[in-house]
């Protein structure tokens, strides 16, 4: 059973560049990765997902409809256990308070550091084995 | 004098042309009146004497030339009727003789020669019968005939016969004989009854003569007329022998009727002329004498008497009238004298005398009139010295007020300074008080100050405006003056003593001053200032120039007055003005603000635009670059050629290097991205408390990739010295930022300017930027050594909308929010120091609380 990570972000980019980032751990098959360009496809997702393989969700905030921060709750309450880090373009301290009062697990500031997404992914990773 | 001394045209032409004609026509008329009344009376009155005279003589000598020219034609009348009278009585009493015989045969030889007797002795009987008592002719005795005798003719029925009987006479009717000689029969009876009657033709030629005789005057004349009115006798046969009946003229119906009305005196005769007439009666015949004269000639010397009257009276005329002008002359001349003279007194020539000397009241009038003009000519004159003492006073005032008015324009038309109004006061002062000089003080604490100087000399006022302040003796009349604070008056100072003061000796020995007065300038009592007044020789002022010195002088202290109050109301008012200017600015910058607002928000809205598809730029390069180096391995473990290989490998780094230039003209966008939200103050203003020293890092880095990114080839040294004690301070990081970034930037444009300007290129621009702890505040201060701030720029700089930059490379909004965001927001303090073409160094100091002390900017400041 191989591990989930769901990345949420209204621009079809996002994915090509997280499978190119993470080309080598998904050609490894460490975890895959499912992405959402919408927060109703992202709570499609985290239903359909089961219960163990999804370990992370990366949630965009700024997006058409229903917003990253209106998502957070409504996740962590089909999945209270899998960690939401939010990404967005604002690093302003009102957003990081509202995110992390929601329950997210850190906020990421675009352009993203895929370094550090990439050890905290790593962290989750070891967690779930 | 004489009496046409008015008539001249001079005055009262004049008069007459400025339309007061009237009464000087109406004098002119009423002398005209006056001398012709004068004439005329005299005129009249001998006029009216004579003609009086003239016409009583007339009439008197009328009525006595006619009244005698009557009486004479009378008498005459009356002596011819008498002549005629006698002549038939004679004839009567002849004819008597023949009747006294009674009638007997016997007698008629003796009648018959009585009758011869009898016409021999009265020639005027022709024939002469001899009627018997019966009635008949018994005798006729004739001078022309036979004598009859006894003829017998009968008489009896006869009325020579019968009224002779009957009234013993008889005159019958006058007849003519040969048509030219007047007879009578004259019938007479005997006394006794048989005597008979004797009838007598009797020639009335006698009584022709006697008529033809009488002569009145020239054309005067006589006639007879019987009792029936017939014509007897008249100097014209023709009339008498035409039988012609006289009795329809009024004279002779008059006298028939005698008695009945009164004597015609004057009628007219039988040819119709107007005669004067007189008559008398022949008693026993009934006749009547006329006597008559022409009127004419009658009253021809009457006639010639009235015109000589009249020439008398005009000749008495003509010298009444002479006479009348030569006194009207003599007596309206004086009166005109006095006339003109009075009307000379009346408009006013009083020193002209009336000179008359008729010696009569015209002459006492005239004197009277001469005393009044002299009373008046002395009250005149003391009232014109009166009206000179008042003119002068009032020339005095005049002058006085116009220097109190002068001044006071002075005051007006040059608010808020005080010299014109001295010099202008000084200026009157002296003029008026005829002084030489005089000078103005003005008090300073102790001292006075000389404020003003005039009419003084030119070494006086150096030696005073050299050194203008004094400290007054208390022994000095300046001393004095201020502690009475009453004027004082020197007549000569020049030996009054001089307390050794500085003032006084110049007065005396350089202006040459010797009276002097010197009038306090009085505000409540408090001696603010004095005026002095001088003359150069020793006379004293009179009260009345005191009086105005002082009136100068308190007018001085209100020009004072008012120079305080309208620089203090000038004061307020620029206060205001810039209150009202600094709210205006606030409101512009409220406008402008708004915009600003706006266009940061849209600015942020494109940078997050432009961000998103910048990091996939970002990501895909480095993500690339990766994917080239993994790309780079496979195909070295693959078999190629070694030109292949070569060409790959070349290419591959190409790509890469093309790849790495794509992430970090990325990373640039980026950085230029992130500093345009931070620039628009996108987030939130809160304040919190921030290191001081990273937020000025922070803003150094900022602000120099902002100036590299705007400009080709920029650089700059930075100078950092940062106190590593300054801390943390509680603001808003934000705004703080905004300042810093404000400065560094200004401080970046004015060095590379300065570079620019230098001649040589080996100018380095040099930004430094340095914190300091000062306890419970710190200091930032940012200097660069460019170009500085000239003064004028300095003063207006934190003025909203200031810039010295180009049109489009500033808003002028920076300076003046940087200084509303230190100092309002944050309590602090902004201040500059510069030195133009060599540096300029803000210097920021803030509280620890400089948030909390802050007053919040409004919106501005909420959304910061």
């Amino acid at each position: 059973m191989s591990l989930l990570i769901l990345v949420v972000d209204d621009e079809a980019d996002v994915e090509a560049l997280f499978r190119q980032q993470f080309r080598r751990d998904l050609r490894a098959g460490r975890f895959t990765m499912q992405f959402a360009q919408s927060a109703p496809k992202a709570l499609q997702c985290i239903s359909d997902a089961g219960d163990a393989s999804l370990i992370l969700i990366l949630s965009d905030i700024n997006m058409p409809g229903m917003s990253g921060l209106e998502l957070l709750p409504k996740a962590k309450a089909l999945r209270p256990d899998v960690p939401v880090i939010m990404i967005t373009a604002y690093g302003d301290a009102e957003t990081k308070r509202k995110a992390l009062e929601r329950g997210a697990e850190a906020l990421v500031t675009k352009p993203i550091d895929f370094t550090l997404l990439r050890s905290e992914i790593d962290t989750r990773i070891e967690k779930a084995a | 004098m004489k009496a046409d001394t008015d008539q001249r045209p001079g005055p009262t032409g004049l008069m007459a042309s400025l339309g007061k004609a009237g009464p000087a026509a109406g004098a002119s008329i009423v002398r005209s009146r006056l001398f012709i009344k004068y004439v005329a009376l005299l005129v009249a009155v001998v006029v009216l004497a004579l003609l009086a005279n003239g016409a009583f003589e007339i009439w008197f000598s009328y009525q006595e030339h006619k009244a005698s020219l009557i009486g004479i034609q009378r008498e005459q009348a009356e002596g011819a009727a008498s002549k005629i009278e006698q002549f038939i009585t004679e004839i009567n009493s002849q004819v008597g003789w023949t009747t006294q015989l009674p009638w007997s045969d016997s007698t008629l030889d003796q009648r018959r020669f009585d009758a011869l007797r009898l016409l021999r002795q009265v020639p005027a009987i022709t024939e002469l019968a001899q009627i018997d008592a019966s009635g008949h002719e018994q005798l006729r005795v004739s001078r022309l005939t036979m004598d009859v005798v006894g003829s017998g003719i009968d008489y009896s029925a006869k009325p020579e016969f019968t009224q002779a009987v009957a009234h013993k006479v008889y005159y019958g009717p006058v007849y003519f004989r040969r048509e030219s000689e007047p007879y009578m029969t004259l019938s007479l009876a005997g006394t006794r009854r048989d005597t008979g009657v004797s009838i007598a033709q009797v020639n009335l030629k006698l009584i022709w003569d006697v008529v033809s005789k009488i002569k009145v005057g020239e054309r005067g004349r006589a006639y007879v007329v019987d009792a029936d009115g017939r014509l007897i006798a008249h100097p014209d046969i023709s009339l008498v022998l035409r039988n012609t009946d006289m009795s329809k003229l009024a004279q002779v119906r008059s006298a028939r009727a005698a008695g009945s009305g009164e004597e015609v005196q004057e009628a007219e005769d039988i040819t119709g002329n107007r005669v004067l007439t007189a008559y008398a009666q022949v008693v026993p015949l009934g006749w009547l004498v006329f006597v008559e004269t022409p009127v004419a000639e009658a009253y021809a010397p009457l006639y010639a008497s009235i015109q000589r009257t009249g020439y008398v009276l005009l000749g008495a005329l003509a010298l009444a009238f002479i006479a009348g002008m030569f006194l009207a002359k003599r007596m309206v001349g004086p009166i005109q004298a006095l006339r003109s003279g009075a009307a000379r007194i009346g408009r006013g020539d009083l020193s002209q005398r009336i000179s008359i000397k008729t010696g009569d009241e015209v002459e006492a009038l005239a004197d009277q009139f001469n005393d009044m003009a002299g009373r008046l000519e002395e009250s005149y004159a003391d009232l014109e010295k009166k009206v000179d003492d008042r003119t002068r006073e009032l020339t005095q005032a005049l002058e006085q007020q116009t220097a109190t008015s002068e001044v006071l324009q002075v005051i007006s038309s040059s608010p808020g300074e005080l010299g014109p109004v001295f010099d202008a006061m000084l200026q009157n002062a002296v003029r008026i008080c005829e002084a030489k000089f005089g000078n103005m003080w003005v008090r300073e604490g102790d001292k006075f100050r000389i404020v003003a100087i005039h009419g003084a000399p030119q070494e006086y006022r150096d030696a005073m405006l050299g050194d203008p302040l004094v400290l007054p003796d208390p022994q000095s009349t300046m001393g004095r003056l201020v502690s009475t604070g009453k004027v004082v008056q020197i007549d000569d100072i020049a030996t009054a003593p001089t307390h050794g003061m500085r003032a006084r000796i110049a007065t005396i020995e350089l202006a040459k001053a010797h009276t002097l007065v010197a009038v306090p300038m009085l505000k409540e009592k408090e001696v603010v200032g004095i005026i002095g007044i001088y003359r150069q020789e020793v006379r004293p002022f009179t009260e009345k120039q005191i009086a105005l010195v002082e009136s100068f002088a308190a007018q001085a202290v209100i020009a004072i007055e008012n120079t305080r109050l309208l620089r203090e109301l000038r004061q307020r008012t620029d206060d205001l003005s810039q209150s009202l200017d600094e709210l205006r600015t606030a409101q512009d910058r409220l406008v402008q603000t708004e915009k600003l607002a706006s266009l940061g928000q849209l600015t942020a809205g494109i940078a997050h635009e432009i961000k998103n598809p910048l990091n996939f730029v970002n990501n895909f390069s480095s993500v690339s670059v990766e994917l080239l180096n993994e790309l780079s391995e496979i195909v070295g473990g693959l078999q190629a050629d070694d030109k292949a290989r070569e060409e790959i490998a070349d290419l591959s780094d190409t790509l890469r290097d093309n790849l790495q230039k794509i992430v970090q003209h990325g990373k640039r966008a980026d950085s230029i991205v992130k500093n345009m939200l931070l620039h628009s103050r996108e987030g939130s203003g809160e304040h919190r408390p921030v290191d001081i020293n990273a937020i000025v890092e922070e803003s150094l880095n900022l602000a120099y990739h902002g100036a590299r990114a705007e400009r080709q080839g920029f650089n700059i040294t930075l100078e950092r010295s940062f106190d590593p004690a300054a801390g943390e301070v509680d603001l808003f990081p934000q705004e703080i930022t905004r300042v810093l970034l404000n400065l560094i930037s200004n401080g970046f444009y004015a060095a590379i300017k300065r570079k620019g300007q230098a001649a040589n290129g080996d100018f380095e621009p040099i930004l430094a930027a340095a914190t300091r702890n000062l306890g419970d505040r710190v200091e930032i201060r940012i200097r660069d050594n460019g170009t500085g701030i000239p003064p004028e720029v300095k003063d207006k700089m934190f003025n909203p909308f200031f810039t010295t930059k180009p049109a489009g490379e500033g808003t002028g909004l920076g300076l003046s929010i940087s200084h509303d965001i230190i100092v309002k927001q944050h309590s602090g303090s902004i201040a500059v120091d510069t030195e133009p073409g060599s540096f300029t160094e803000f210097k920021i100091i803030l509280p620890r609380k400089a948030a909390a002390l802050g007053t919040a900017l409004g919106k501005t400041g909420g959304r910061a």
